[in-house]
């Protein structure tokens, strides 16, 4: 994330409850918390409604990142993740686990067949690691989406380098695996109807 | 949505970055996190050398303990004058005693 230095700074301002600062600090960071928030929960209304939650925490408890415990983007995917786990706690029951449905199509503008293809590529890929354990997802997300390194990877989930190791060798494991699997058949009615829900 | 342009040795590693972008575009909810300063209350810092002090230190431990130790010699001492005093000067022990 552009400058942990400028940031400091920032955070700065925000203890002392500068309006401007956080406004700058959501125009830097909203985008990859909402991005990693999507990759964890596989829902894009759930995702917005925890960024909301961390940048809430952000503006009201600043002091609770201490700089001495590593870079404040990491911080902040940390209390990311714990955000979307309480979120998923409590609506647990009432929704499902995963939304496979709630896939959004990769923003290109193919033709009508590579479309249908493109949407059942992401439909096999948002049900393969929506199968998968929560901690190998949110592991898959930092570093092949986010990019970070495996330090900072395994102290945003609480777990030592070798554990941070063995998450994504399992999830990538897999993964492989179910898209390897025959796409199962298509339901033509749904076809049809050209609904995603 | 933008999309990672970051070539991979592993075409994996490849898929999830194009599933995953690293940054997804706020748009509404961007004007929702500026109106938060607005709408919640900024809460005063905790005085950290407080809670340090209290968690890390024996101090306030001490002191408890002192207390307490204290209570329990000033209602000995306090019995044993009752019993070694006169009687006038019993009933006004055994009333310090009962205010303790």
């Amino acid at each position: 994330m552009a400058g942990e230095g400028g940031d400091a700074q920032l955070l700065q301002a925000l203890a002392c409850g500068d309006a401007a600062a956080f406004s700058l600090l959501v125009q830097r960071h909203a985008p990859r918390v909402l991005a990693f928030a999507r990759a964890v929960l596989g829902n894009p209304t759930e995702a917005e409604d925890v960024t909301q939650d961390v940048f809430i925490k952000l503006w009201q408890r600043p002091q609770t990142y201490d700089p001495r415990r590593g870079a404040f983007t990491t911080w902040l995917f940390q209390v990311t993740r714990n955000a979307a786990l309480n979120h998923r706690e409590r609506v647990r029951g009432r929704e499902m686990p995963w939304d496979e449905d709630a896939a959004e199509p990769v923003d290109e503008s193919p033709g009508p067949e590579e479309s249908c293809g493109l949407i059942e590529d992401e439909a096999r890929f948002t049900a393969a690691v929506g199968a998968l354990p929560e901690a190998q997802r949110s592991a898959l997300a930092l570093v092949y989406s986010q990019g970070l390194s495996g330090r900072e990877a395994a102290a945003a989930l609480g777990v030592s380098a070798k554990a941070l190791e063995s998450l994504l060798v399992r999830a990538k494991r897999s993964l492989r695996a179910a898209l390897a699997a025959p796409a199962p058949e298509r339901d033509p009615d749904r076809l049809a109807r050209g609904d995603r829900r | 949505m933008r999309q990672q342009t970051t070539t991979r040795s592993d075409p994996l590693e490849d898929l999830i970055a194009r599933h995953w972008p690293a940054r997804l575009e706020p748009g509404a909810l961007e004007a929702r996190l500026r109106l938060i300063p607005q709408q919640f209350p900024q809460q005063p810092a905790s005085p950290r050398w407080l809670v340090s002090a209290v968690a890390h230190s024996p101090w306030p431990w001490l002191a408890g303990g002192g207390l307490a130790a204290a209570s329990a010699l000033a209602g000995f001492a306090v019995g044993v004058l009752g019993l070694l005093a006169p009687a006038a000067t019993l009933d006004w022990a055994a009333l310090a005693y009962g205010a303790l």
